[in-house]
């Protein structure tokens, strides 16, 4: 179960428009099996390691931040687009939905 | 005492953390110290990955004239290698408009670079000009992998729809490949936007190609084929840089050029300094504006003295030289080329 002191911070930035896409959401704003993604991802940072990045000469590909908080614990992540975990992109996809412009 | 000299180095996160804090002069000079740090260890990766030289040509070109298209179906996945070939060259129309978006596009970019610059596809020699499309789930975005692919996303309805139907996103994509071949302009700072600068002018040079369209006639708008309602009428304009939306936060000229570290160094925003550049020298000139202005350009980017770190300065420089070279020290298209980084508060010489 997902903690409901879990703060999420998201960020996007890059693409072809350049436009950049902040949010700020409580895990329980979020249905319950992204909040557990959001909660297991603070729980083991390294299940978040990026398993790519963007090769050289690449353009426009989107970056991702994730700043995850809940008490004392808190970690940032950070993933362009070839290198977002697998069981981390609904997460994302959600995130950007609830996200605005800046 | 024996100084080591990687000691004395602040780190890059270190000084990401002291510009959090600092006060906004210092913030300045901190991020432009990043900024250069950055393009120095860019720049040393990028020129690892650069094509290996290549045969000089002595020969006019015999081959070439027509592309080698190949669209793939992505299926909504975010795997990096091609899914579903539905159309290679020569192939009719399918049933999927994306499919047939793409290729069209790609076909119209071609013909920009090989009728106008005699230059056969991305790299000069024929090079496969493969397009990947339905890429993710509604993913809002098109982009050039740096490994001789570009992903198309289907949009989110929102910001951006069908990426595949922008003429001028598709040529903006492709010629990213041809800045990586050509000059590999450091995707970061002022050389980013450089290359952000460049893929949306001749982005916009095959929209205009393909509409027989003159600079006065076109519309110098970037994207407004593939906007949804909150990005409307377009992403970015050439003409008016910070007017295309309600986000559109471009500089026209360096008064207010943006330092940030977001974005590898704002190279989408600050990119509407050299577009308004190039507006101005193809509404000066006038006439079609794939013709001295493009040309100027294109000599540009090919020119030798164009390096990966290049700076606004640098760039407008070429462009002075080649547009003097090509078209004489007096002629009407170098005092275009001049006026206009001027009036872009760019240094030109």
């Amino acid at each position: 179960m997902a903690s409901s002191g879990l703060r999420i911070q998201y960020r996007r930035t890059g693409g072809f428009a350049g436009i950049e896409m902040a949010a700020d959401v409580g895990a329980d704003q979020l249905p319950a099996e992204l909040a557990g993604v959001a909660t297991r991802l603070l729980a083991d940072p390294e299940s978040g390691a990026p398993t790519g990045s963007a090769p050289p000469g690449a353009a426009d590909l989107f970056d991702y931040q994730l700043r995850l908080t809940d008490g004392d614990r808190k970690h940032s992540f950070e993933w362009s687009d070839f290198g977002v975990p697998d069981a981390v992109r609904p997460l994302l996809s959600a995130l950007n939905q609830l996200a605005k412009p800046r | 005492m024996t100084r080591h000299p990687l000691a004395c180095i602040l780190p890059p996160d270190l000084l990401v953390q002291l510009a959090r804090s600092a006060d906004p002069e210092r913030r300045v000079a901190i991020l432009q110290t990043l900024e250069l740090d950055h393009s120095f260890r860019l720049g040393r990766a990028e020129s690892a990955s650069r094509q290996g030289a290549r045969p000089s040509v002595i020969a006019p070109q015999v081959n070439g004239g027509q592309p080698q298209r190949q669209i793939y179906d992505q299926h909504n996945s975010t795997a990096e290698a091609p899914g579903t070939l539905v159309r290679g060259e020569g192939q009719p129309p399918v049933e999927d408009d994306s499919i047939n978006q793409a290729y069209d596009n790609f076909g119209y970019t071609y013909a920009l670079y090989w009728d106008i610059f005699h230059r056969d596809s991305v790299d000069d020699q024929g090079m496969l000009i493969e397009g990947l499309v339905h890429f993710g789930n509604h993913y809002d975005n098109a982009f050039w992998d740096g490994a001789g692919h570009m992903f198309f996303g289907d949009g989110d309805g929102q910001f951006l729809t069908d990426t595949t139907k922008g003429i001028d996103v598709i040529g903006h994509e492709l010629t990213h490949g041809v800045t990586q071949h050509e000059a590999n302009l450091i995707y970061r700072g002022q050389s980013g936007a450089l290359n952000e600068s460049i893929s949306d002018v001749f982005g916009s040079l095959v929209k205009q190609y393909h509409l027989q369209q003159d600079a006065a006639t076109a519309d110098w708008l970037i994207g407004d084929s593939v906007v949804g309602p909150a990005l409307a009428p377009a992403l970015r304009s050439m003409k008016e840089p910070g007017h295309a939306n309600p986000h559109d936060n471009q500089p026209a000229t360096m008064d207010n050029y943006l330092n940030t570290a977001s974005d590898n160094g704002g190279v989408h925003t600050n990119s509407g300094i050299p577009n308004h550049a190039f507006y101005l020298v193809a509404t000066q000139i006038g006439g079609y504006a794939w013709e001295a202005p493009g040309q100027i350009w294109y000599d540009s980017l090919n020119s030798p003295q164009l390096q990966p770190n290049a700076t606004f300065a640098k760039f407008a420089s070429i462009t002075l030289r080649q547009a003097r070279l090509r078209y004489g020290a007096g002629s009407d298209e170098a005092a275009a080329v001049k006026n206009a980084w001027t009036e872009v508060k760019v240094p030109v010489r």
